[in-house]
């Protein structure tokens, strides 16, 4: 603590205000990661900031500034085939899942799985869910072709609450 | 000493030099965080130039390739040119630019996921910050400038570690998923050639509560002195990357350089030219 009253103390010593502005950046990024641990509103903030599905570009800006490393039970499944929200077919040799450790949105956005995804078929259902301490939330995309371009549409987004809330 | 020749740069100067070096420890980290993971970016631009993939959530300048290529270059190259810079008021624009440039790679379709964006950022933050203060004594200057930097890493792992706060993850069973069954690293190998099955489980169970942990106490390195929060910062970033991909060298560079900068040791310049003089 010693060094944080110093750090203050210099800031007005030195009238160095823009250490203090940055301290105080850095102080209310912190307080917005930690608030998802007691706040719903921001849990589920959160939760679609991974998925994309923030209502507003500009918000979910912001809170790309909070470090989010690793953070959340991701899993993700894609098939090449268009269900968009019925149940997959069980013999789809299609489909897959996978758990990811940040962001499963970047599963179709990044173009890491790209050529695995669309190589033969062009088009594809992607579903996502994130899960944090009580809420989860499901989300299903559909990615088609148009004019040589994959587009994604989302379809649905759901937030839950599940069991895990009090352990 | 009288006989003893002066130093051939004012005090002045030779604070500003000496200050100078710490802020391009930081800079030339990032340069080198932004350059590691060089040739999977441009793998990753020809995937998109060949199977282009547009999300309307992104704002149309936020989804153009262009842009995102432009942004990198412009990021890359200002942290390589701002390394040979002496002039404050071009390091002090720079830095600025750099920062708005690392920010737009952030919240942009191309590179939003990638951590490695968000880390720079904020070291780029850091640097812009110092480089507004070159001219204070390094004596006076340094401490606020390692507890600034320790509370950037801080907040790195603090991020990291609260999303985890859940029975998926004290189980292990995130990690057991992403990394404990299949992933080939040599970490990973080697502990899956000496488990059992649940031997494996019960590693991954272990491992993931260990991360939970240091992260937590990495949170609070603004709280430890100096020299002590600098090298828990070091060693446990090395550790990630070693034990989880070399890549990720790319996300930890850039909070190694800030890490760097509470082991340094400043000397009072101004005192010691006036014992010569």
């Amino acid at each position: 603590m010693k060094r944080t009253i110093t750090f203050l103390k210099d800031c007005t010593r030195q009238r160095d205000w823009s250490a203090a502005l940055l301290g105080l950046v850095v102080l209310a990024t912190a307080a917005t990661a930690l608030s998802i641990l007691f706040s719903n509103q921001m849990k589920v903030a959160s939760l679609k900031r991974f998925h994309l599905g923030t209502d507003s570009y500009n918000v979910w800006a912001a809170h790309q500034l909070v470090p989010s490393m690793y953070n959340f039970d991701n899993k993700v499944s894609f098939s090449n085939f268009s269900y968009d929200l019925a149940v997959v077919d069980p013999y789809d040799h299609t489909f897959v899942t996978e758990t990811i450790n940040h962001f499963p949105a970047r599963r179709i956005t990044f173009g890491n799985h790209r050529r695995k995804q669309f190589g033969e078929i062009e088009r594809g259902t992607f579903r996502m869910s994130s899960s944090y301490r009580g809420q989860q939330l499901i989300s299903t995309w559909k990615i088609e072709k148009q004019d040589g371009v994959l587009w994604v549409k989302r379809l649905d987004q759901q937030v839950q609450a599940t069991s895990d809330q009090h352990e | 000493m009288n006989d003893v020749a002066l130093p051939p740069i004012s005090p002045a100067l030779a604070i500003e030099k000496n200050n100078r070096s710490l802020l391009k420890v930081v800079m030339a980290a990032i340069l080198v965080s932004l350059l590691w993971k060089l040739t999977f970016l441009i793998q990753l631009d020809r995937i998109q130039q060949a199977m282009p993939l547009q999300d309307p959530f992104f704002p149309a300048v936020f989804r153009s390739q262009t842009v995102a290529r432009t942004t990198y270059l412009i990021a890359t190259s200002l942290s390589a040119l701002l390394l040979f810079s002496k002039s404050r008021s071009i390091l002090t624009i720079g830095s600025m630019l750099l920062v708005v440039a690392l920010f737009s790679l952030n919240i942009h379709q191309a590179s939003f996921n990638d951590v490695t964006f968000l880390c720079c950022g904020w070291s780029a933050a850091w640097c812009w910050w110092f480089s507004t203060r070159l001219d204070e004594p390094t004596e006076s200057l340094h401490p606020r400038a390692a507890w600034l930097a320790h509370a950037i890493v801080s907040l790195v792992f603090i991020g990291g570690a609260v999303g985890k706060l859940t029975p998926e993850y004290w189980s292990g069973q995130v990690l057991y998923e992403v990394y404990f069954i299949d992933r080939d690293f040599w970490f990973y190998n080697i502990i899956r050639s000496y488990s059992t099955a649940d031997g494996l489980r019960n590693a991954a169970t272990m491992h993931s509560r260990m991360v939970i942990a240091t992260e937590l106490a990495c949170g609070f390195l603004w709280l430890l002195p100096m020299r002590i929060a600098s090298l828990v910062a070091l060693i446990v970033l090395l550790g990630i990357a070693m034990t989880n991909n070399f890549l990720l060298f790319s996300v930890i560079t850039s909070l190694m350089g800030l890490s760097i900068i509470g082991l340094h040791q400043p000397k009072n310049i101004a005192h010691q030219h006036h014992d010569l003089a």
